[in-house]
């Protein structure tokens, strides 16, 4: 009951922040607008969410885990600008990979700090960005793979369920909690499938940045097995599988290959670390 | 004679440096016999206890001044200790202390004042990446003879910090905000 009351507000605050957004995109009625609102719905909403778990920070934050709202405000506005103005894919690789690394070396400052050398910390930064773009590039071709609505966001949701479930088990409630705030931002998108609206690609860099730093922040700073993070960061990639049509039942065989996965990083999280009240 | 001069005038000179350094003691904190223990309520209910079992620092102290005198300790977080293995791993995560970003505790007094075996002593708290000054009212014990004959000196502490100054905001529901610290200290003279 308590976890309950402590997790709620901040993932209904993101749920309405998002559908609001998304809700004035549909209300444009342009494809312009939607698609400059569709990352700023997520990016924004997950800021919302996020402080409303920490409280508001002083900038620039001590603890690498509340840099995530403002990288996600940061990677929404670039999504926007890489729509509008840089729509070669290599060049929008490319500033993805900058970015990311950018990111990445600002989360992990501790580890440089305490843990790795130099020559270690930058190869772990170099492997982990090229693991993030590949996330980002899978995510990328599911979003643009022909699809009914609300396939997309249900691969988004599930995907962060699992991540809320195995980051819990991890023994951070508050990073459990900013992956609910994830998904609460991804459900309020819902709302442009209403109108049979499909959530755009520019919405994959700021879902992808945020859940891989919230699947890193698990590793690296709670006790998240890797097994548990890879499995969940790549589950997505069993969406891809060809099944025919966009139908109903071969829609069903992708999400429960997709869950398999995801059911598997939450046995190994549980095993490496089984909950027990104190 | 202006060699003499000179000579008589560092002779003085290493005497007045001798004697003020003589005056200042210097102690190792003794991690075996420290303790920190702090207290904190759980949904208001009453107070739960735990402490960090390891203490690591030194302490210099000059009785004739105890403004020459110093404090420097520092509390690796991975000690902590509240008899329950999965509180320990909530507390060290990014819910609370986060030890794999901060993984110490630190003081470091900047200022030392008082007479007889009271002091007030002045300094920089870091807890959770945030330094914070603070004043605490510490008590010295007498100094006495260790069981190989080593002096022995120490005292007590008791203050109260709230842990959102330092960034510790996350559950102030269930774990209050304010935390009762008692730092006792025994040192090895060096």
């Amino acid at each position: 009951m308590f976890l309950l009351k402590q997790i709620l507000p901040a993932t209904i605050i993101a749920m309405m922040v998002a559908a609001g957004i998304c809700g004035f995109a549909l209300f444009r009625g342009k494809e312009r607008a939607r698609i400059a609102l569709d990352p700023l719905a997520v990016g924004i909403a997950y800021f919302a969410g996020h402080l409303f778990v920490t409280g508001w920070v002083p900038f620039p934050p001590t603890d690498t885990t509340n840099w995530l709202p403002w990288f996600g405000l940061v990677v929404a506005v670039l999504s926007v600008s890489c729509a509008v103005w840089a729509r070669k894919t290599r060049v929008r690789l490319l500033i993805l990979f900058l970015g990311f690394a950018g990111i990445l070396r600002l989360l992990l400052k501790p580890k440089f700090q305490y843990g790795w050398s130099l020559t270690e910390g930058y190869l772990w930064l170099g492997c982990l960005v090229g693991g993030m773009v590949l996330v980002a590039v899978i995510l990328d071709a599911l979003v643009r793979r022909p699809a009914m609505a609300f396939e997309m966001p249900a691969f988004l949701l599930v995907t962060c369920a699992g991540t809320f479930g195995t980051l819990m088990l991890s023994g951070s409630i508050l990073l459990g909690q900013c992956a609910a705030v994830l998904g609460a931002a991804v459900f309020g998108c819902l709302v442009l499938t209403s109108r049979r609206v499909a959530l755009g690609r520019e919405i994959v860099p700021v879902f992808s940045l945020l859940l891989v730093t919230l699947l890193l922040s698990g590793y690296f700073f709670a006790e998240l097995p890797a097994i548990s993070a890879v499995l969940i960061a790549f589950a997505p990639t069993l969406g891809l599988i060809p099944t025919g049509k966009p139908t109903l039942p071969s829609f069903g065989i992708r999400i429960a290959l997709v869950s398999v996965a995801i059911l598997a990083a939450l046995v190994v999280a549980f095993r490496s670390s089984p909950p027990s009240s104190y | 004679m202006k060699s003499s001069k000179l000579s008589f005038i560092s002779i003085i000179c290493s005497l007045g440096f001798g004697l003020s350094a003589y005056g200042a003691d210097t102690y190792k904190v003794d991690p075996v016999h420290s303790s920190l223990v702090f207290s904190t309520k759980h949904f208001g209910v009453t107070n739960f206890y735990g402490r960090f079992n390891e203490i690591t620092g030194t302490i210099t102290f000059d009785t004739a001044d105890p403004s020459k005198s110093s404090v420097e300790l520092t509390v690796p977080v991975e000690s902590i200790d509240t008899h329950n293995d999965k509180r320990n791993q909530h507390l060290k995560s990014p819910d609370f202390f986060n030890a794999k970003q901060f993984p110490t505790l630190t003081f470091k007094s900047t200022k030392i004042e008082g007479t007889g075996n009271l002091y007030k002593v002045s300094g920089d708290l870091a807890i959770h990446g945030v330094t914070k000054p603070i004043t605490i009212e510490f008590k010295r014990g007498a100094d006495g003879k260790g069981g190989q004959g080593e002096t022995r000196g120490g005292g007590e502490t008791q203050f109260t910090i709230k842990r959102s100054d330092y960034d510790m905001k996350f559950m102030t529901g269930a774990v209050g905000d304010d935390v009762n610290i008692i730092v006792s200290l025994e040192g090895i003279k060096q």
